[in-house]
């Protein structure tokens, strides 16, 4: 009492302030902890992978996760503040307090705003420090970055005034949650349409420079949403918090309420006891169902009206699965239906397969949905929608261990970020040695953790029956202790056993390798290199270096889409710049005259980083695919500039570091051998043609004897032998193999496999097949 | 004596199911006010819409001299309420429940509140998720009386309550009535509600069977059992002279609740030819309300017709 009657009152406004902040606080921990985690798995993750492009996608995902915690912490606090004080009865009481809906409102919004951004900003220490010290990161300035800060900051607001909005108008939070989002994304195409087609013009009618009408334009659209949002907001939390708080439309009504069907009253006319089997299948229909129905409505509507990017459709699919997955138990957890169920004596198995298999129904239909959506185009599509089963029963175990929706989605989202970063990290330090030197097979361990995948599945589906028992008969399973570190233990266990079992999928075949001393011997006297910066380009190049890497690494489908490619980036240079005569040397030029300056730097001292063969393979390629495209444009002498300094770029390599730098010089060359009489004729003639050939004697051999030190290399990097291989290599790190002697058996086996395919499919090859003698019979041999 | 609550005739529907019917009622200052009716009678919509959290389909209601609707704010201020179900906060214990609510009132509740915790045997720094059905109860009344309302506004106050506990509460209401202050509430306890209320009302199925002071009601309403020779008989004349609030009959007794039963009724009937017997009681409040409550004319062992006579309607009882 002493105590009590000691402590100061507080204002109204703090003490609102506090509670409401009390009540998001796990969720703000959770997001910051989990995406912290994420950002530093994947710098470490980063510091494996010599691959710059890959280690780009990587720092890139520092950012994303830090643009997508403030959202996640937005749908928290929509969740936490309203929709979880209206379903646990606290609203009630809290409005019986003498406060104002408007401080109400307003301490809500205030703890919202400022609590995400006190997480979110230490998530933005990583990316900042990355942006400062790694020049591939776009430049701070840069109108990507402006887009990417102000879009997160924007679609915080929006997610925040939507979910305030479904939170206050719907009584169940996770049926709100998802109702906002997917009202957000409708708003936005049907306003984003709309603009489109109407606003834009006008501002252009208007007089406004037509490079800014479109941001104008975006502005004004944020604008409109965020009103209209805010406007709503008010209102209904007004409504809500006065005399509308037992208001519910009929539309959502408990389905208790509503008349029985005919199935039913019908089993009572005659008296027929239904049985466990019907009565349960029946009650997993109607548990969450408009959340399910919402789900998956708005699903076929965001497929539908997302572009058939493979990457966005599965994604969408895979989350609308993970939220089903939720819905599974959601119904039973929120209103504590499942103590009504254990009282009657229900058996716990029969429960779960009869909520799972409903989800599991309706997985099905979103997964042929978007399958259908993208028309089977993309071979991917299939395998990660094969992944759905995962996403599924993570959502219903997460759902089955946290009574509040909104704590298990967060959860359950960030320990799968945790497991996909932690299972990246392990596939890229396996892999990086590999991918270092020019293997195309890399990702055959990537293929044997997704045939693992069923363990996970299986994992996942002895934790939810197993624990059954104790969610349905305990009053206090505390089911929340055990979530993570099984979840993790299951979406981890693909990799595991594909780790310690995967060699049993290659069979033993005869090494073909060279001997290490002969490596050594040959390798030993390369000088040091310094480090060669990778020029920062226009906005439109790196785009072009992106496409043809891609198409590098399609390698068979590069001949007659290249041209076609290419010459899409050159139509965005030209109208960005609006000058089509002058817009491809325009915009090279400046990169022309930085590599040509570094590589007179580079003769001068020569040695070994594999940063630098890295770089190097990166600019050979884009100096051949820029020459294509110079060619394409009819500017011979701009295409021959970039030849020529292509076949610089490739003695350099060859004298640093031929093994990693070989399947870029293949790159080059197949470009080069797309180049038409026309254009030798117009570059000078055969005798120019030809010195921008290397001149090997015997390509085919050659290509064999780098091919068969390729695995070598290989080989000892993947046994940890690096100090018997010649400096070149000894420099590189990052391989976990030998330390687990079952991962190194099975990337041995893999090598020697690959190499003994590799020198078969290389030996049926002419003898030049990339020199200039050999042009004629490939055109022979593969016509257009 | 002045009035805190005044209904007006007030009417509320949800859908085409009516909830509230024209209901009126004085609620004078300084009174235990005690609310009975049968689940789903609407005591918890009456409830809510004094402290304007609905709107009404008809009619009006005044609080302290004030609209609910239009000052809920400053109603809040002056009047205490704990719903039948208070949901609070599980995550903060009993002590931050009481510095959080402090904010919102004047100086002097944190101290009145940890006088009550200790009172009622709370322990400080427990959770609320970790407390029992009745300390959770406790706590809440607790956060409502701290303040020292005008007017307190209990729904079902005693539920979860042990009975010692609930002795003494009850007591403490009389107390407050005393000193002034107005305590509303709804409570199925009868026998504690007799005890303490001294004006009751009564809702059945939306409609207000009756509302007055209790001793004035008990005083004034009369249990009849009738022995008739012959039931199917007509009751003499006299009896018509009294208001039946309730009817029914068992055998050859008719049982009647009444009102207006004077000695001189009572002398008329006992010379009547068709009854052999009267028992004239004073009911308690039980009776009382089931009379109120249970159907007006009603054949408990018998399916003879009764005597004729006339039903109330609610003007005439409230």
């Amino acid at each position: 009492m002493m105590e009590l009657a000691q402590q100061s009152r507080p204002t109204l406004w703090f003490a609102l302030l506090w509670k409401d902040f009390q009540q998001v606080r796990s969720t703000f921990i959770a997001v910051f902890a989990g995406v912290f985690a994420v950002q530093l798995l994947l710098l470490f993750s980063a510091s494996f992978v010599q691959n710059a492009e890959a280690r780009m996608a990587l720092f890139g995902g520092t950012v994303t996760f830090a643009c997508i915690a403030p959202i996640l912490l937005a749908l928290g606090c929509g969740g936490m503040l309203i929709g979880q004080e209206r379903q646990s009865g606290t609203w009630a009481w809290s409005s019986s307090l003498p406060a104002s809906w408007r401080l109400a409102l307003g301490s809500k919004l205030v703890v919202a705003m400022f609590g995400s951004l006190g997480a979110s900003v230490p998530l933005a220490i990583i990316p900042l420090a990355l942006w400062m010290t790694q020049p591939f990161l776009p430049a701070a300035g840069s109108l990507a970055v402006i887009y990417v800060s102000s879009l997160t900051v924007v679609l915080f607001f929006e997610v925040v005034v939507f979910c305030f909005l479904a939170t206050t108008l719907m009584r169940e939070t996770l049926t709100a949650l998802v109702v906002a989002g997917i009202g957000l994304t409708t708003v936005q195409i049907l306003l984003g349409a709309w603009f489109a087609d109407y606003v834009l013009p006008a501002i252009i009618r208007w007089g406004a420079p037509s490079d800014q009408a479109g941001l104008i334009a975006f502005a004004i659209f944020i604008i409109i949403a965020l009103s209209m949002g805010c406007v709503l907001m008010v209102i209904s939390f007004r409504w809500r918090w006065g005399i509308g708080q037992q208001a519910t439309f009929a539309f959502w009504r408990n389905t208790s309420s509503v008349r029985l069907p005919s199935s039913v009253r019908y089993e009572y006319a005659v008296g027929i006891a239904p049985s466990e089997w019907w009565m349960l299948l029946r009650h997993s229909c109607k548990n969450s169902f408009w959340l399910r129905l919402i789900v998956v409505i708005g699903t076929f509507v965001l497929i539908a009206n997302t572009s058939a990017v493979p990457n966005f459709v599965p994604g969408i699919a895979m989350l609308s699965m993970g939220i089903l997955g939720i819905a599974a138990f959601e119904g039973d957890q929120t209103l504590s239906r499942f103590r009504f169920l254990a009282d009657r004596g229900v058996v716990p198995w029969k429960l779960v397969v009869s909520r799972l298999s409903v989800v599991a129904v309706l997985s099905l239909i979103v997964a042929i949905a978007a399958f259908v959506r993208l028309g089977g185009r993309n071979d991917g599509v299939a395998l990660r929608l094969s992944l759905g089963p995962i996403a599924i029963l993570m959502g219903a175990f997460s759902s089955m261990c946290f009574r509040k929706s909104v704590i298990a989605i967060t959860v359950a989202l960030v320990v799968s970020m945790l497991a996909i970063s932690i299972s990246i990290a392990i596939i890229g330090s396996v892999q990086a040695g590999r991918e270092r030197l020019g293997h195309q097979a890399v990702t055959q361990f990537g293929w044997i953790v997704w045939y693992c995948s069923p363990v996970a599945v299986m994992a996942l589906v002895a934790a939810i029956f197993g624990l059954s028992k104790r969610w349905l008969v305990l009053d206090d399973p505390k089911l929340e202790r055990h979530f993570v570190w099984i979840s993790l233990t299951a979406l981890l266990s693909p990799i595991f056993v594909a780790s310690t079992f995967g060699f049993l999928m290659f069979p033993t075949v005869a090494w073909q390798g060279v001997a290490v001393d002969k490596l050594n011997a040959k390798r030993l006297g390369v000088p040091r290199l310094v480090s060669l910066d990778n020029p920062i380009l226009t906005d439109a190049l790196p785009r072009l270096y992106i496409l043809s890497r891609s198409r590098g690494r399609g390698m068979e489908g590069v001949a007659d889409s290249a041209r076609d490619a290419m010459s899409v980036v050159v139509s965005d240079l030209e109208t960005q710049r609006n000058t089509p005569a002058q817009s491809l040397s325009a915009a090279v030029e400046p990169m022309l005259l930085q590599l040509e300056d570094q590589i007179r730097g580079q003769r001068k001292q020569v040695g070994d980083t594999t940063e630098f063969s890295l770089q190097l393979g990166n600019l050979i390629v884009r100096t051949a695919a820029l020459a294509t495209v110079a060619l394409s444009e009819n500017d011979t002498k701009l295409g021959l500039r970039l030849w020529r300094l292509n076949r610089e770029l490739q003695e350099i390599a060859h004298q640093a570091d031929p093994l990693g730098t070989h399947a870029s010089c293949n790159v080059a060359m197949y470009m080069l051998r797309q180049v038409s009489d026309g254009d030798v004729e117009a570059m000078g003639g055969a005798e120019v043609f030809r010195s921008l050939i290397p001149p090997v004697p015997d390509e085919r051999t050659a290509t064999i004897e780098e091919t068969r030190e390729r695995a070598t290399v290989s080989r000892e990097l993947v046994r940890g032998n690096t100090a018997s291989l010649p400096n070149t290599y000894s420099a590189m790190q990052g391989h976990i193999t030998p330390y687990y002697p079952p991962l190194r058996w099975l990337f041995e086996r893999q090598i020697a496999s690959d190499l003994e395919r590799d020198v078969k499919r290389l030996g049926q090859l002419p003898e030049n097949y990339l020199t200039a003698a050999s042009r004629a019979s490939l055109r022979a041999r593969y016509p257009k | 004596m002045s009035e805190v609550i005044s209904v007006n005739n007030v009417s509320k529907r949800y859908g085409k199911k009516t909830v509230l019917d024209k209901v009126s009622m004085n609620v004078p200052s300084g009174v235990v006010f005690a609310l009975l009716g049968e689940n789903g009678a609407g005591k918890s919509t009456l409830i809510r819409s004094m402290l304007g959290y609905m709107k009404l389909n008809s009619g009006s209601i005044s609080v302290c001299g004030m609209d609910p609707l239009k000052q809920p704010l400053e109603l809040r201020r002056r009047v205490g309420y704990v719903s039948d179900a208070p949901s609070l906060y599980e995550w903060m214990t009993v002590a931050q429940a009481g510095w959080y609510v402090s904010g919102f009132y004047p100086e002097g509740f944190l101290k009145s509140y940890g006088k009550r915790i200790n009172e009622f045997q709370l322990p400080h720094d427990t959770k609320i998720r970790d407390l029992s059905k009745g300390m959770r109860a406790k706590v809440a009344l607790s956060l409502a009386m701290s303040f020292d309302p005008e007017l307190l506004i209990l729904d079902e106050p005693t539920s979860g309550l042990d009975p010692l506990v609930r002795r003494s509460f009850l007591e403490s209401m009389i107390d407050r009535a005393a000193a002034g202050q107005t305590v509303f509430l709804s409570s199925h306890q009868i026998h504690e509600v007799e005890r303490v209320a001294d004006w009751i009302a009564i809702l059945h199925q939306g409609q207000l069977q009756i509302v007055a002071p209790l001793e004035e009601l008990k005083s004034s309403v009369t249990m009849l059992d009738l022995s008739l020779r012959d039931p199917l008989l007509a009751l003499p004349n006299e009896m018509d002279q009294v208001k039946v609030l309730h009817r029914s009959q068992t055998g050859r007794t008719l049982h009647m609740m009444v009102r207006g039963f004077t000695p001189v009724i009572e002398n008329a009937l006992s010379n009547h030819s068709n009854l052999f017997e009267i028992k004239a009681m004073r009911p308690n409040l039980e009776e009382l309300y089931l009379g109120f409550t249970q159907p007006f004319d009603s054949n408990q062992a018998s399916d003879s017709q009764g005597p004729s006579s006339k039903k109330p309607n609610q003007s005439e009882v409230a």
